[in-house]
């Protein structure tokens, strides 16, 4: 193709980490941006008047705004492929672990009671700043999704060969392996837990697989591509990459692992209760993606 | 105003659960109807995910009967369910669902009346509770 592809990155509610590792899968990423692919319309990165139609948009970020809702059905429209970039997009994200509480607690909370704010109106704002949503859903609930794009931030291989995908025109896959499949740290061997540990009182081994420690580890429900690379880092996974492929829940799969993997006769059913939230663990990213979705009592 | 009756889902291991079952009803026990029984060859067998699945589509409460500890059929698989079912409560009671709801118990091929009255207190219990809020 000759013409080169618009490409518009929309932020939602993020952080802003996802228009990084955009920008950070250099040097691969120069090879097409400006060539194939130019950047039409990116708020957080250069100042341009929005198009009226692009190629491609990248939404990064999750709904938690009336402002976010509008912002996905009119660049749905505009755009002829739609990615849904980075965790908070595509599964809720951190953002997403706000599910447990309603928005009305969430804004009193943030507005009055949180330590260091002095609010002298004594109620949230009420003008000038968009509503919240209800709960926070993935985009696929919203709008239909062309390309998923997980991670946070999703890793520079992935953003690589999304672009390269895209010019090409060949299909875009994710990893059908879990993050144990690329861990240094697999030995292959079955894994037998003799203690729960907990990270911040134990000593740690980095050579050693961290489940096998007894550190919560989400590799085994976490769907690969990453590298494993905060392993690599010396850090347990955290579960950004969603769910592995044929797991459609990532606390029913940890469950499922940690259970037969602690040694019947050194590790006791009280170790394991006491393992803190673990919701919050489990579901780290994917809260409103898990199998429960938005039916959660809250609190 | 109509009597709730609680859907209730059980699984049950060929070895001994369901064998007390089957025991029961020859036995002419009586026991409350609403129990709905999935033969498993193991306890163990059971993922996380099928409690959750019931419990998703609207169950009211989740039994799971296998044998006595130290009797499994394939050795450990009891244990290992009854550590599933202790973080399934845990993660349930986040999820803001009682965890009452979520049983794990014990009856041997011979118990045909443990199971009777094991099933008669679960339902007992989930009448006490009402229906669960996942209910569509």
């Amino acid at each position: 193709m000759n013409s080169k592809f618009k490409l518009a990155i929309i932020s939602l509610t993020s952080c802003a980490g996802c228009e990084n590792a955009i920008l950070n899968a250099s040097p691969e990423i120069l090879d097409f941006l400006g060539k194939d692919i130019e950047i039409v319309y990116a708020p957080i990165i250069m100042d341009s008047p929005p198009p009226s139609s692009v190629d491609i948009v990248i939404v990064t970020g999750a709904v938690r705004t009336e402002e976010d809702e509008k912002k996905l059905v009119e660049w749905r429209d505009k755009s002829k492929i739609f990615v849904s970039f980075g965790s908070c997009s595509c599964f809720g994200g951190i953002p997403g672990l706000a599910n447990f509480f309603s928005s009305d607690t969430l804004l009193k909370y943030s507005y009055l009671k949180q330590l260091g704010t002095i609010n002298v109106n004594n109620s949230p704002p009420s003008n000038g700043i968009p509503n919240l949503t209800d709960y926070i859903k993935p985009l696929r609930d919203y709008v239909k999704v062309d390309l998923y794009v997980p991670g946070c931030p999703p890793p520079n291989t992935l953003v690589v060969n999304l672009f390269k995908s895209i010019i090409s025109g060949e299909k875009f896959t994710l990893s059908k392996k879990s993050v144990c499949d690329e861990c240094p740290l697999n030995t292959g061997k079955e894994k037998v837990i003799s203690k729960m540990r907990r990270w911040a009182f134990s000593k740690v081994d980095k050579d050693k697989c961290f489940l096998e420690q007894g550190f919560i580890c989400l590799g085994p429900a976490t769907r690969g591509g990453c590298g494993a690379r905060c392993i690599k880092a010396g850090y347990p996974c955290r579960g950004c990459m969603g769910p592995a492929e044929n797991c459609e829940d990532q606390a029913a799969k940890m469950i499922s692992a940690i259970s037969s993997a602690t040694s019947i006769e050194e590790v006791s059913t009280e170790d394991l209760t006491k393992l803190l939230d673990l919701a919050g663990t489990f579901y780290r990213f994917t809260l409103p993606f898990s199998i429960f979705k938005r039916k959660i009592r809250r609190g | 105003m109509q009597k709730f009756s609680p859907k209730i889902v059980s699984f049950l291991c060929n070895w001994c659960g369901y064998a007390a079952a089957d025991l029961a009803g020859t036995m002419r026990l009586k026991y409350p109807v609403n129990v709905k029984i999935v033969r498993v060859m193991c306890t163990g067998r059971i993922d996380p995910m099928h409690i959750l699945k019931a419990f998703e589509y609207g169950a009211d409460g989740v039994l799971i009967i296998g044998c006595h500890p130290g009797d499994c059929h394939y050795l450990t698989g009891n244990y290992k369910t009854e550590r599933k079912v202790l973080m399934l409560k845990s993660l349930l009671k986040d999820l803001g669902l009682n965890d009452e709801r979520l049983e794990f118990n014990y009856a041997s091929a011979g118990e045909g009346e443990r199971f009777a009255k094991i099933v008669t207190d679960f339902v007992d219990r989930i009448i006490k509770l009402g229906p669960s809020f996942l209910k569509r």
